[in-house]
């Protein structure tokens, strides 16, 4: 699919948002304006027209009744319980009732069964004297569901309050404090997270006894922490007199600190903690600067090497390919994308030359001496030598002439470390066919090539010089940047290549960069080669169980992430997800790829993917029997192949909607879930939303199959009409 | 169109933040007038060259239009003369022609065009911007902000605007001679530098705008009522305005902690104080002493103590004898006046 440069536009919908519910006021509003008529708790008197309902039983159990749309008895409608307007619970209503399908002459699935278990309140219940005990069950459009007479709700508080969560209101939010006779045991039997303490730190406890003596007599000092919201050791950094007078961090929290405004753990999370070791980019240009000394060729002696490798043998056609480092001995998905495209070339009997940056850098080559960028030369992925840009345009022209009647290409991958001048010069020295620039990534819009602002929030490549692009690391080279980027492409014809329709439809909504045409061309497709199946047998109550929040038959479900931990990955997230998470006792963590984190619970496997073993990842996530993977990158990946390689592996994927093509992907394929906040992800682990997909997978079992990589330049060379 | 003028006060120590101040109100005003009120001396070995600076004019504290400079000066520490000598500095500009006038404290960054306020000049005499817009609702919020300002002053003088004419002209000249005589910290006898005196102003004069505006004077002190957020055309807004200036107020632990109370989750507010931290230091000269002061110390070197200053200014008879209580006149006079006082 070509989209061409300048047509008319597309409006395509990748990501659909995810549907939320009316608020209250939205749908009494709703209601108000279709004049519905309250719901009657009598479906046997005529006539039956619109919703009937009965709140049946509420105790310390839950809240039980039915719901039902006479004029649809198979709509599922939905329904909430309100405690003081506070939203405690939502649900469907859908469970078999033949006591009314008598009645209603038909199949009634309205029965529904809430359990206080399952609440998460939306907000902190009303302190005590300001409670009104106003219980209300309502249907999606703010009607009230009536309660049976003679229901008994005065002791609402005490069945719901033992299942809200009440540390989150505690730690930093809550003004009312526990009663001064409750002794440290006491608080921590109310508030320490057992399950989690367990689940962090295996070896030095067995019980919830065992671990909350543990975390008072030593753990505390050793910077573990007594529940997933809580930071033994930011609040004793934070907090020197506490730490000073020698006081449990977790109790004083509870008794006196939150109240004094005094928080829990870093506020800001992984997004602040990334900041904490920001710095300009000049300086970390200065870092990387390389203190060895560049052993250049001149371009006489580089020509005759390279006249040399190539020896006697005439290729079919040339191509000169530019990136940001050697792929042949780095790792990553660019890398792996060169070493593909070298061999489908080579395979065509073509010269594959490739040009990387001797000094790497997180931005262009300075625009002081442009022509001196030194230039590692590869030839059919082997090392040839270093130059300068100037005397790399000469061996290159000087090639051409040798080969004047061949077909050449121009291929930029990526131009970190470049100098575009160079590259101007080098296509007029090549004097190819055709030219392409491949959008890997943003670097052609920011020298922030993933587009998060300060490394941590995605900026949406704002107009240059915004406000935004004024306080952020790369504001100051970005407009430089986009100065020589828009000489580069008003020199060379480039056709854009995108790997997914999501990166190029952003890429052209933000860039004024002239190109000839924008075409897509994803890196792989996934093979399906079959299922894979649980050997547990399963029934239907395993879908009910799964409700409760119990664990899944066949163990626990296995939730991975896959490749280097990196904060624009979603590593941060993740690791918040585990600490969130872990304690619960449904699920398993592994990380396969690289760099382990030993302060975790997760199970990590080595994994390498390298052109030799392009299916490494596949093959591990299926040997691990993952069940799901999270990849909450922060940023609009341009294709993304690790979910590709766990969805070819039989996994859920489990995305933020801003992934870009990742959740393209997802959703495209309807290969697992995309949410919006990091909020969203830990409920989905936390209720009932992936266990019941996961679920269903182990039941029916997964497709499987294995990457089919495209042969990325060198299949556009044949339908290019330049 | 009429020229705006900016001024801030500063001493050396604050000079790289006050650099920050300059080039972002350059960057958004390079045609207003950035005017320096330097608190200091040039310490050895270093000129300040204002070629060199964002500033495009420096008015030097041994400089100003005071009668008895020397004793004046004396009798305040660093924040009482850096503010005590705002309300003469803006007669000096108004009198020397200028419109319109702005005063920023140097530890503000300006992050978007503050032409609303030049213009809220056309129709108000005076601008000045509270500490709070909206009320807090949680108790240690309560008492860092709203009793904070009941204490240290309603408005923040970091900001303040004045137009040349009528109550502007009128505001000035109370201003300073407030300024000259009682610029003192004193929370307890409800006087704070220059700041707590302007509780005054809308009862004192009639053309005052207290300017609502929730994207101009940001600070820890407001933070929790006001939300930083980006919108995708890189536009930074408080509560959903244009974010004009932000006050950096206590760069270091102490503003960390107070910041992170109020913005809590609010990373962006955390990306603007990353931000700010590596202009001040970009513009950091380490050819100044890290504890300098040319008014912080005798001429034979020692260290003036506050309660030396507070002796010195209570007291007329002492004001009419020791006319330079620095000692660089008259070899140490004071000083050796209060060692025999001391013996």
């Amino acid at each position: 699919m070509t989209i061409p440069a300048g047509g008319p536009s597309r409006n395509l919908e990748f990501i659909r948002r995810v549907s939320k519910r009316p608020t209250r006021q939205q749908a009494a509003r709703a209601a108000a304006r279709l004049e519905l008529d309250p719901i009657g708790d009598d479906v046997s008197s005529a006539p039956r027209q619109g919703l009937h309902g009965c709140v049946e039983q509420i105790d310390a159990r839950g809240i039980r009744g039915w719901l039902l749309d006479a004029r649809d008895l198979g709509r599922e409608l939905e329904l909430e319980v309100r405690l003081d307007g506070v939203l405690l619970l939502s649900g469907t209503a859908r469970l078999r009732r033949p006591d009314l399908a008598q009645a209603m002459g038909g199949r009634v699935n309205a029965g529904f069964e809430l359990r206080w278990s399952q609440v998460r309140p939306s907000e902190p219940l009303l302190p005590v004297h300001e409670r009104e005990g106003r219980l209300e069950v309502l249907s999606a459009d703010g009607r009230e569901i009536p309660m049976r007479p003679g229901l008994d709700v005065t002791a609402i508080y005490a069945w719901v309050e033992p299942h809200v969560d009440r540390l989150s209101y505690v730690l930093g939010t809550s003004q009312i404090a526990p009663p001064a006779s409750l002794s440290d045991e006491e608080l921590l039997d109310i508030y320490f997270d057992a399950g989690f303490y367990l689940a962090m730190y295996p070896d030095v406890a067995s019980t919830p006894a065992e671990a909350r003596k543990h975390y008072l007599e030593q753990g505390c000092r050793n910077g573990h922490d007594p529940h997933p919201d809580f930071s033994s050791a930011y609040y004793l950094e934070s907090n020197p007199d506490v730490r000073d007078a020698g006081i449990n961090p977790f109790i004083h929290h509870l008794r006196t600190g939150c109240f004094e405004g005094r928080r829990p753990r870093p506020p800001g999370g992984h997004r602040a903690d990334a900041l904490k070791t920001l710095v300009p980019l000049a300086d970390t240009v200065k870092a990387w600067r390389r203190q060895d000394a560049l052993r250049a060729l001149t371009s006489t002696a580089l020509l005759s090497r390279l006249r040399e490798r190539i020896g006697g043998v005439r290729p079919r056609g040339l191509v000169l390919s530019i990136s940001h480092d050697d792929y042949t001995t780095n790792v990553g998905g660019v890398q792996l994308c060169l070493a593909v495209e070298q061999k489908a070339f080579n395979d065509r009997g073509y010269l594959y030359l490739h040009l990387s940056p001797w000094q790497a850098l997180p931005c262009l080559h300075g625009s002081n001496q442009p022509m001196n960028v030194a230039l590692r030369l590869l030839c059919n992925g082997t090392e040839v030598g270093y130059t300068l840009g100037s005397d790399m345009q000469h061996v290159i022209d000087e090639l051409r002439d040798d080969l004047i009647e061949l077909p050449a290409h121009l291929v930029v991958h990526a131009l970190h470390g470049h100098a575009p001048e160079v590259v101007s010069a080098l296509h007029k020295a090549l004097r190819p066919t055709s030219s392409y620039f491949w959008l890997h990534d943003f670097f052609s819009l920011c020298t922030g090539h993933n587009l998060l602002r300060n490394q941590i929030a995605y900026c949406d490549a704002p107009p240059p010089g915004s406000p935004a692009c004024n306080v952020c690391v790369y504001g100051p080279a970005r407009d430089p940047q986009l100065v020589r980027m828009q000489r580069l492409f008003e020199d060379v014809p480039f056709l854009a290549v995108s790997p997914s329709a999501h990166t190029a439809q952003l890429w052209q909504q933000r860039s004024a960069l002239p190109v000839r045409g924008v075409q897509v061309h994803p890196h792989c497709n996934i093979e399906v080669e079959g299922r894979r199946i649980s050997s547990t047998d399963f029934e239907a109550e395993v879908a009910e169980s799964a409700e409760d929040g119990e664990a899944p038959r066949g163990g626990p479900i296995r939730v991975a992430y896959l490749g280097h931990p990196t904060v624009h990955k979603g590593w941060p997230v993740f690791r918040e997800l585990v600490r969130q998470t872990c304690g619960i006792g449904r699920y398993e963590f592994w990380h396969l790829g690289t760099q382990p984190d030993e302060s975790l619970p997760v199970r990590f496997v080595p994994v390498q993917v390298s052109p030799e073993e392009p299916d490494a990842m596949v093959r591990a996530v299926e040997a691990a029997s993952i069940d799901v993977v999270v990849q909450w990158s922060q940023w609009p990946e341009t294709f993304g192949i690790a979910a590709r390689e766990s969805v070819a592996a039989g996994a859920l994927m489990v995305v933020s909607r801003v992934s870009g093509a990742v959740a393209e992907f997802v959703l495209d394929a309807q290969a697992g879930l995309v949410l919006e906040h990091e909020s969203e992800l830990i409920e989905a682990f936390r209720g009932a939303q992936v266990v019941q997909r996961v679920t269903e997978r182990r039941r029916h079992g997964a497709a499987v199959g294995r990457l089919a990589w495209s042969q990325l330049t060198a299949d556009l060379i044949d339908t290019d009409t330049e | 169109m009429a020229q705006v003028h900016v001024y801030t006060s500063f001493n050396f120590h604050y000079l790289a933040k006050a650099r920050v101040l300059a080039s972002t109100l350059k960057r958004h005003h390079p045609d207003w007038v950035m005017h320096a009120c330097l608190v200091d001396r040039e310490p050895e070995g270093f000129e300040f060259d204002l070629t060199k600076e964002p500033f495009d004019a420096v008015t030097w504290a041994d400089d100003l239009d005071i009668p008895n400079l020397q004793g004046w000066l004396f009798g305040h520490g660093v924040v009482e003369l850096c503010t005590a000598v705002k309300g003469t500095m803006l007669r000096m500009l108004l009198e020397q022609g200028a419109e319109k006038v702005i005063y920023l404290d140097p530890d503000i960054a300006v992050l978007d065009t503050l032409q609303p306020i030049a213009d809220a000049l056309d129709s108000h005499d005076v601008v000045i911007t509270p500490h709070q817009l909206t009320p807090d609702d949680h108790y240690p919020a309560i008492l860092d902000n709203e009793l904070c300002s009941s204490q240290y002053g309603i408005y923040n003088l970091g900001f303040v605007a004045v137009a040349n004419r009528g109550d502007g002209i009128r505001f000035t000249d109370w201003w300073e001679k407030r300024l000259l005589g009682w610029c003192h910290d004193n929370v307890p006898g409800g006087v704070f530098v220059d700041q707590k005196w302007c509780d005054h102003v809308p009862g004192l004069f009639g053309s005052v705008l207290v300017l609502r505006d929730p994207g101009c004077n940001v600070a820890s002190w407001n933070l929790s009522q006001r939300r930083i957020s980006v919108d995708g055309q890189g536009r930074i807004l408080s509560n959903g305005e244009p974010l004009r200036f932000y006050h950096f107020t206590k760069l270091g632990p102490i503003g960390d902690t107070m910041t992170q109370r109020y913005a809590r989750d609010n990373t962006e507010v955390y990306e603007l104080w990353t931000w700010y931290r590596h202009q001040v230091a970009g513009f950091l000269d380490k050819r100044i002493p890290k504890d300098w002061w040319a008014f912080g110390r005798y001429a034979d070197g020692r260290v003036i103590a506050p309660e030396q200053r507070r002796l010195y200014r209570s007291r007329l008879d002492l004001k009419r004898v020791f006319f330079d209580p620095f000692g660089h006149d008259d070899d140490c006079a004071f000083v050796r006046w209060m060692d025999q006082q001391a013996a």
